[in-house]
């Protein structure tokens, strides 16, 4: 069994609509408006930021901690667009992104952010495995792209490093060989210098 | 004595700087320290403790800045957003390379140099390390023996505070005055039992690190938050800014000068000594002289060299004490390759605590003779850990699924990292590059590393011990790295360039690390050495360095200097 299968058999279960997802945003701060940011920005409609807070929610969903949206992870990929990927990369994404979307829109007749929690995450789901499947392409597609963004910005956040999972900063101790009970959550990691991300 | 400005002046703050200066004002003297850069306290160590989602980048870093400002510094493995103030801009301090054999320089200019930022693993060097350029003709004779040292060593370790394991006495890493070590965790245990049951030579240990398990001299033992490079408030970690320069300070005989760029020493044919110490501001970039009895050398090997070659006069045109003309040559440093393997089972096992000591092997083989078809050997450091969430983005699926794979512990991965040593060849070298000048006038520098045939030999050697040792625990997944050895300096190991020795025809200084021609220029750096062994240096020279000062407080003593 493919984990794709393995996941559609269990939908995802609070994919958030597109209310939910601006109620979110006002809880977390997040700022959609696109005139809010620089001006090297990339210039996304909101229907395009909707689509990013979904497929970032069905990427990492709310289980019995919250998921994407409540992390921030639409902030992270906003910062990461306008200011850590190159003009190719960002160009790679937005292609990617629209391509996504205008493909939705071709199977259900709808808008991304107008499917329902489950469409979301089929389509969103054939798509990545899709491209987990095939041969590598040159370019990262859209669906990778934001897998790896929605990772990297979800357990490097404050909710996904000590909440979701377990973080130790200075235990004052050190156990080499303490052992795992049931439930224990994996520490999030204080790495030292840098991590590393791939865009391309 | 009053014409002089100073009893000593100190060229440089890190590691072997740092221990001049203490050495030399603990003795009496009045000692100026002249660091380039600028002043470091603990209340720069921005990065400690600070968790990703504080960071403007989330650790990844400003790509763009580094890219256009820190090309060479960001392919450290300790730089990142959290100690990017800890490195220099590439582009504010250009050097050359030479294309086809480059070399990365990793720098800090401030007040510390690299001690801030250093790996702090540290084995002392065994008997065969002072004897095997003379036993296989390669390099020139080292001028002591590992008894004229290992007094020093004791005294080093004695005061920053080394831990390590006492049981296991390597040829090649002596047992020295350890704090107890830290411990292995269960994977790398496993993995220690599974090579010593197939390899009765090869022993696994918990390294010899720089780090406290018990308080000394104020500092407190390590609160294992891991990542040292960040800086530590609470000094558990041997650096000049935790250690010897708290030390050197409460002599009230340290003077410190930052920002002051060292372009050149003054040559007096007279006297055959150093005159003067020519400096610029850094910002200013106003010239300045200063006077001093002895000048203690500890820039780091590229930069002491650079300063040595820039200092030209009639008595020695190619810079001053070189009548041998090896300064510059002969520069070395340690190919670092990687080697890992995922380790099966131990699963309900993990850590708590961020241990900052890895674990090591020390070099087995030519250990009783040369017995291997190859020179000299290698060493590896090591560390296992648990895979966690950054494993996600290559493992497939998404949704619920992933996220409750994602909030367990991954498998277990073992990593060697091995050092191999380098042979010291009169081609690998450093110059000054006859037009080129950086912001203060001086020269900038040329490197040049290529690898020969031996060390090719000694990669192909460590890559297939180590994956046979983790064939051996059971491993799985085990990633080799590329074929091409690594560009010199990424082992951070560079030494060499201004050599010791026995002859004043073939070597830069003598067995106390004084200038065979310029009786008051000590070079305590990693340039001093003859061989670069396939330990980390920094001990030794640390050791070198307090040797030389007892040896330079007694001939000014008895009036020779």
């Amino acid at each position: 069994m493919s984990a794709h299968e393995e996941i559609a058999m269990k939908p995802v279960p609070q994919s958030l609509d597109r209310r939910a997802f601006m109620q979110l945003a006002a809880t977390f701060g997040l700022s959609l408006s696109v005139p809010s940011l620089g001006a090297k920005s990339p210039a996304l409609t909101t229907d395009e930021w909707t689509l990013i807070g979904d497929v970032s929610e069905v990427i990492i969903p709310t289980t019995d901690t919250g998921g994407a949206l409540a992390a921030g992870v639409p902030a992270f990929v906003k910062m990461m667009l306008s200011d850590w990927f190159s003009e190719g990369e960002r160009e790679n994404f937005l292609a990617g992104l629209r391509e996504f979307s205008a493909g939705a829109f071709k199977k259900h007749g709808k808008k991304f952010g107008e499917l329902t929690g489950s469409q979301k995450d089929q389509y969103f789901g054939e798509a990545l495995t899709a491209a987990e499947g095939g041969a590598p392409a040159p370019r990262a597609p859209f669906v990778v792209l934001m897998k790896r963004l929605t990772i990297f910005g979800y357990y490097t956040s404050e909710l996904g490093a000590t909440t979701e999972l377990h973080q130790q900063v200075a235990a004052a101790k050190y156990e080499p060989a303490a052992v795992v009970k049931p439930g224990d959550r994996a520490d999030s990691g204080l790495p030292g210098a840098m991590y590393w991300f791939n865009a391309s | 004595m009053s014409a002089h400005d100073f009893d000593a002046i100190v060229i440089g703050s890190g590691i072997s700087g740092g221990w001049a200066a203490k050495e030399l004002t603990e003795k009496g003297l009045k000692v100026l320290l002249l660091e380039r850069g600028r002043s470091i306290t603990p209340a720069d160590y921005l990065g400690e403790h600070k968790p990703a989602w504080q960071f403007p980048f989330r650790q990844l870093g400003d790509r763009k800045r580094y890219e256009r400002d820190y090309p060479i510094q960001s392919t450290c493995y300790a730089f990142g957003e959290p100690t990017e103030q800890f490195w220099v801009k590439d582009s504010e301090h250009p050097y050359g390379q030479d294309p086809a054999h480059p070399f990365r320089w990793i720098r800090g200019f401030h007040l510390g140099g690299k001690s801030l930022m250093w790996g702090r693993t540290t084995p002392r060097w065994g008997p065969i390390n002072f004897e095997e350029n003379k036993r296989d003709g390669h390099g020139v004779d080292w001028p002591i023996r590992y008894d004229d040292i290992r007094p020093w060593y004791d005294h080093v370790e004695e005061f920053i505070g080394v831990s390590g394991q006492t049981e296991y006495n390597s040829p090649f890493a002596p047992v020295g005055r350890f704090q107890p070590g830290m411990q292995m965790n269960a994977c790398e245990t496993h993995v220690a039992d599974s090579i010593r049951k197939k390899f009765p030579d090869r022993r696994l240990t918990i390294a010899p690190s720089a780090v406290l398990t018990q308080p000394l001299h104020g500092r407190a033992p390590c609160h294992y938050c891991g990542p040292c490079e960040r800086g530590c408030s609470t000094g558990s970690y041997f650096s000049s800014i935790s250690s010897t320069l708290p030390a050197a300070k409460a002599t009230g005989n340290l003077t410190i000068a930052t920002d002051s760029v060292v372009v050149g020493l003054d040559y007096d044919p007279k006297t055959r000594k150093v005159a003067g110490v020519r400096v610029v501001d850094k910002n200013t970039r106003a010239g300045r002289r200063y006077t001093g009895r002895i000048v203690f050398l500890n820039a780091a090997t590229l930069a002491s060299t650079q300063i040595l070659l820039n200092s030209t006069s009639e008595s020695f045109p190619n810079g001053i004490g070189n009548r041998s003309g090896v300064l510059g040559h002969y520069l070395m440093d340690h190919p670092y390759l990687t080697v890992t393997g995922v380790i099966p089972g131990l699963l309900d096992k993990y850590t708590i605590g961020n241990r900052p000591a890895g674990v090591w092997m020390p070099r087995f083989h030519n250990v009783d003779g040369q017995t291997a078809p190859f020179l000299r050997g290698f060493s590896y450091e090591a560390s296992a850990s648990r895979a966690n969430w950054t494993d996600g983005v290559s493992m497939p699926g998404y949704g619920a699924a992933l996220k409750q794979r994602l909030r367990e512990y991954g498998p277990w991965t073992f990593g060697f990292y091995g050092f191999l040593e380098c042979l010291p060849y009169r081609d690998n070298t450093l110059t000054l590059d006859p037009v080129r000048k950086d912001k203060w006038g001086l020269p900038i520098l040329n490197a040049r590393l290529a690898w020969g045939k031996n060390e090719r030999e000694l990669a192909k050697q460590l890559v297939s011990d180590a994956s046979e040792m983790l064939q051996s625990a059971g491993a799985t997944n085990i990633s080799l790295p590329p074929e091409e050895l690594p560009p010199g300096g990424f082992g951070i190991h560079e030494v060499g360039t201004a050599r010791m020795g026995r002859d004043p025809a073939t070597s830069f200084l003598n067995g106390h690390n004084q200038s065979h021609e310029v009786a008051n220029l000590f070079v305590t750096d990693g340039s001093c050495m003859p061989s670069v062994a396939a330990q980390n240096p920094s001990l030794t020279f640390m050791a070198l360095t307090a040797r030389a000062a007892n040896y330079a407080v007694q001939q000014m003593k008895a009036g020779v200097i």
